[in-house]
């Protein structure tokens, strides 16, 4: 009984895990361009749940269309916010943390004047279980493991194989250095940002049906990929996918094992990391003014 | 000369002024005694609000039942009920604000309606030394013992959960065993305390509590830990209806067979999409609904005075603050047998109102082993089951005036 306990604990932390790793890719990514710290991000991550159920539950249109939709929104968002608000205080850490806060704050209310603030629910779009020896895998939750996936692919072949994802790098190296290579500072941010948007959404999305939608979704999952970046490093993409990782598989293993006590060994890690490696497992330490 | 003639015509122009407006004054001064204003807070913005709102909403309602008959009768007097709700963002330091303000710049001499604990409880002092006569929906001990001028309208977890279960395991005498799973803070620990004291009072064996932290979305580490005990059932009085459905979809998922109880108000309307209708056919909860043969007529009525009010159906479920409609039907009982609005005479004349017909059922004040007074409105309470989709009201039980010993559960 108890091996079947830790198989099933095993395979809940691989699924919390790559949950965790597309929440925090995008606010990542953000960091490492923009030197600041989205805190608008769980809003950014509503768009896409709320997208779902515009599309699917009012319209009744297709499940991925919603999905579609919502990151479009996302990076479109993103790309006016970085021209108009976050543009003019780049590589300010703390006036344009503080913007996104407040950016954060309108997005949230102006969702709750549209939805009200009771919670939305999405129907079970990928319905059934596999069951293996008593191990078992929700279908929905194997959809967001294989979207996960490719998400990953993708923005790692992006940014190491294409030339907009590589001046991405660069900028997020060393922008002036990057500035003098010809590469164009003000597109690659807007590009930068509303990809990490966009990534947030694609997280909202496919979360939707697994959980519901309000305009508070995003609170929950901001906290958390504000610890995987901790303890995968500021600004690193391969140290966001570690720390999701380690911080899923902490997170439900010191759960089941310990019940709601283990909640305080994820922040003990975190608080270690703070402590004796403030950069994080893969990070670099990021310029701040 | 001239300066005496212009003398007596500025005071002939000012008596004729003073007989013109002294029967309007006197007209606005008989009015504004005739008014009889009734406070209070609630959230009415941030997460809680939809509590708030419908609470102060179904106190809103109740107060038009009065005025539709006149008012409130003293010494031979009508007064008409005039509500003022005040928004206390369900925080301490508002709560306390919204009080002082009721109290001092409006003037009320009642405050009916305060739900939540923690922010009630700041503003408490103030309450029992100005003796504003207070009627409140917060389920916390504390809320009520040992006070002089606040009742209780709702019933708290440890009165209501062990009618609840009693009746539990006459319907459903194979379940035998339960696991409760709450939230990690105050409501959550009293919740669990009452259905699990409950269960144990009716003869089911408890075989472990669960609590989850705010912002908790997967549950499936804490099933993991639950499910290899193969409970009958799992209950959740006091968790919100959204977490509810959560955790109800992933025990399914992770292959629960079992049944769902919620002992306290829990709307199947959030529930079912978010969990699955299938998942919960059959679930027994303590919420109000219209749908069955045993629902009064009266609870019918005030549905329909509800969406003729406010155009819609209560967006959190019918259950949700129209617990505490009976408030003002009893209050003004109380100050219509004190005849007077001295506090101490209308607390002396409430405590004795005896049995009440109410539009819930006939109602009782108790309590005075637990709080050191009988201040606890002992109201039928609602045990409901969801049936194809919908709420049908199975049995309304009366509430144990002792709640059951405690045992330790943490």
């Amino acid at each position: 009984m108890s091996f079947l306990i830790f198989s099933q604990t095993f395979v809940n932390a691989l699924l919390l895990s790559l949950i965790y790793v597309l929440v925090a890719m995008g606010l990542t990514l953000i960091l490492s361009i923009m030197s600041m710290i989205n805190f608008a991000h769980g809003e950014l991550y509503m768009f896409g749940g709320f997208g779902v159920y515009v599309i699917l539950q009012r319209f009744g249109y297709n499940y991925w269309l919603g999905v579609l939709v919502g990151v479009l929104i996302a990076v479109l968002a993103g790309v006016l916010l970085e021209r108009t608000v976050f543009r003019p205080l780049r590589k300010e850490l703390l006036p344009a943390s503080f913007a996104a806060l407040g950016v954060g704050m309108i997005l949230q209310t102006v969702a709750l004047m549209i939805f009200g603030p009771l919670d939305k629910d999405v129907p079970t779009v990928f319905p059934g279980v596999i069951n293996i020896s008593g191990v078992f895998i929700p279908m929905e939750k194997l959809v967001i493991v294989l979207g996960s996936l490719a998400v990953i692919g993708a923005i790692i072949v992006f940014v190491n194989y294409f030339r907009a994802g590589q001046a991405l790098q660069a900028v997020a190296q060393d922008s002036e250095a990057a500035a003098l290579m010809g590469i164009n500072i003000n597109r690659i941010n807007a590009l930068g940002f509303g990809i990490g948007c966009g990534l947030a959404a694609v997280a909202g999305g496919l979360i939707a049906p697994l959980y519901y939608v309000s305009p508070y979704m995003g609170m929950s999952p901001l906290l958390k990929a504000f610890n995987v970046i901790i303890i995968g490093g500021l600004g690193s993409i391969p140290g966001a996918v570690l720390g999701s990782f380690l911080l899923g598989f902490i997170d439900q293993f010191s759960l089941t094992y310990l019940g709601y006590v283990g909640n305080i060994v994820g922040f003990l890690l975190i608080l270690l990391f703070l402590l004796f490696r403030p950069r994080g497992l893969l990070g670099r330490e990021i310029q701040m003014h | 000369m001239k300066t005496t003639k212009g003398f007596i015509g500025v005071m002939f122009i000012l008596a004729l002024a003073i007989l013109l407006i002294a029967p309007s004054v006197e007209l606005a001064l008989a009015q504004e005694s005739q008014i009889l204003k009734i406070g209070g807070f609630n959230p009415r913005s941030g997460p809680a609000a939809s509590w708030g709102l419908n609470t102060d909403r179904a106190i809103d309602l109740g107060a038009d039942e009065w005025n539709k008959k006149g008012g409130v009768t003293i010494q031979g007097k009508k007064y008409k009920i005039e509500m003022i709700h005040e928004d206390d963002k369900a925080r301490a330091e508002e709560a306390v604000k919204a009080v002082n303000k009721l109290i001092y710049t409006d003037k009320v001499k009642f405050i009916a309606g305060p739900m939540m604990s923690s922010p009630f409880l700041a503003s408490a002092p103030i309450i029992e030394a100005t003796k504003t006569i207070t009627f409140v929906g917060c389920m916390a001990p504390a809320v009520l013992k040992d006070r002089k001028y606040i009742f209780r309208i709702t019933v708290p977890w440890n009165h209501a959960a062990p009618a609840f279960f009693k009746y539990v395991t006459k319907i459903r005498p194979n379940l035998k065993t339960s696991v409760h799973i709450s939230s990690n803070d105050a409501t959550g620990w009293s919740s669990t305390q009452a259905d699990n004291d409950s269960c144990v009072a009716v003869g089911i064996k408890v075989l472990g509590s669960e609590f989850y932290d705010a912002g908790t979305q997967d549950f499936t580490s804490m099933l993991a830990r639950i499910l290899p005990l193969k409970p009958d059932f799992l209950s959740f009085a006091g968790t919100p209806p959204n977490i509810t459905a959560l955790v109800i979809k992933q025990a399914r998922e992770l292959g629960y067979k079992g049944q769902f109880i919620h002992s306290s108000n829990c709307s199947p309307d959030v529930v079912g999409p978010i969990a699955g209708w299938e998942n919960i056919e059959g679930m027994l909860l303590g919420t109000f609904t219209i749908n069955g043969e045993k629902v009064p007529a009266t609870v019918k009525k005030i549905h329909n005075d509800w969406i003729a009010k406010y155009g819609q159906e209560n967006a959190g479920g019918f259950g949700d603050g129209i617990v505490q409609y009976p408030l003002i039907d009893i209050l003004s009982r109380g100050v219509e047998k004190a005849n007077s609005l001295d506090p101490d005479k209308i607390v002396t004349a409430l405590e004795n109102l005896g049995t009440m017909d109410t539009v819930f059922g006939k109602a009782r004040w108790g309590g005075m082993e637990t709080y050191n007074n009988n201040h606890q409105l002992l109201i039928p309470i609602w045990v409901s089951q969801v049936q194809n989709k919908k709420l049908v009201l199975l049995s309304l039980e009366e509430p144990w005036d002792v709640p059951p010993p405690e045992q330790k559960w943490r």
